[in-house]
């Protein structure tokens, strides 16, 4: 059986998805993508937004769409320093 | 005959500089824990993974600590500071209990996900596992106090309880990260590090709690002791350095 994925994972997940979509992507793919139920989904965009780690944005149609902010790069960018800090400390 | 003489030297330039040795002891230990909390803070914030927080917050409580035992030693010293008044009682208080509390954050730590099993998995279950967390670090902060309190009234000259507890306390942490090194199959270098300070914080505690015995037949050793808790938190901060240091390595 697969590990359950850890909040931490979870959100590099989401933010990767749309770092490797020309930081912009749809809500619904980025659920497909995500592999959340929409219950979990919406809490984590939810979470994300209000951290500013995300932004919602609209398209020329009026679309909603989703790009990572500087913060959100970041997170990325550490997401790995992140990890191996936990693994070394045992947090 | 060498080392006896190396010992004496010690033991004078201890007894001779005494104000100074506590400032650059006080200086070196309050220096690496700002460090090593301002490091686990930016973590935190970039993450809002608890871990970080109990751990920074652990080095946040034992820099304090070292702080105001800074000051209270130097107040003894210049003789400013006077057992049997009510500031010293104060400082007496405040250092068992943050040194406590420091030593409480840190196996937290190493234990928090075990009482807080949600909040690493969902944000829903982080916002619940956050009002649940509080009553926690309630307890954890209600034991520091009791422990500074009972030392107070049962244990005045030395600190015994608290002494007792950071030694259990330590003890379990170290037994823990033990674990997790031998489970691993690649022994990181910034486990080992952390290994080693809570083995030398162990021996710390273990040795301050024996003064009394063994400083009598040995003046010496008061400088060990001091030598020894300063390698704690050197150790420490060498492996926060170090830990993004080896990630960036292995990942080149």
């Amino acid at each position: 059986m697969p590990k359950k994925r850890e909040r931490l994972d979870v959100i590099h997940d989401i933010l990767k998805v749309i770092q490797d979509n020309n930081n912009s992507m749809k809500p619904t793919r980025l659920l497909y993508a995500s592999n959340l139920s929409p219950q979990m989904f919406k809490d984590y965009l939810d979470e994300l937004t209000q951290k500013k780690f995300i932004i919602e944005l609209q398209d020329g149609k009026k679309k909603k769409y989703y790009s990572l902010t500087d913060k959100g790069f970041e997170f990325l960018q550490k997401y790995q320093e992140i990890r191996s800090f936990i693994e070394n400390f045992g947090l | 005959m060498v080392f006896s003489e190396i010992n004496t030297f010690l033991l004078t330039a201890f007894n001779e500089n005494r104000p100074l040795v506590e400032l650059v002891y006080a200086l070196i230990i309050v220096l690496a824990s700002g460090a090593i909390f301002h490091k686990f803070l930016k973590y935190y914030r970039l993450s809002s993974y608890r871990g970080f927080r109990y751990l920074g917050n652990a080095f946040l409580f034992f820099g304090l600590a070292f702080l105001l035992r800074f000051f209270w030693i130097e107040g003894q010293l210049f003789g400013y500071l006077v057992e049997g008044t009510v500031l010293y009682a104060l400082f007496f208080l405040a250092f068992g209990y943050l040194v406590m509390i420091g030593g409480l954050y840190l196996v937290y730590s190493l234990i928090w996900k075990h009482f807080e099993k949600g909040s690493v998995t969902s944000p829903q279950c982080a916002r619940l596992h956050a009002k649940i967390k509080a009553t926690h670090i309630y307890y954890l902060h209600g034991f520091a106090v009791a422990i500074a309190v009972l030392d107070y009234f049962f244990s005045p000259e030395r600190q015994y309880f608290m002494f007792l507890s950071q030694l259990t306390v330590i003890g379990y942490a170290w037994l823990m990260v033990f674990s997790n090194y031998k489970s691993q199959k690649d022994h990181k270098t910034g486990m080992q590090l952390y290994l080693i300070a809570l083995t030398l914080a162990f021996v710390g505690f273990l040795a301050n709690f024996l003064t009394d015995f063994i400083q009598p037949i040995f003046p010496v050793y008061i400088v060990y002791v001091y030598f020894i808790t300063t390698m704690v938190f050197i150790d420490m901060l060498y492996a926060v350095i170090m830990v993004p240091k080896c990630q960036k390595n292995a990942k080149d």
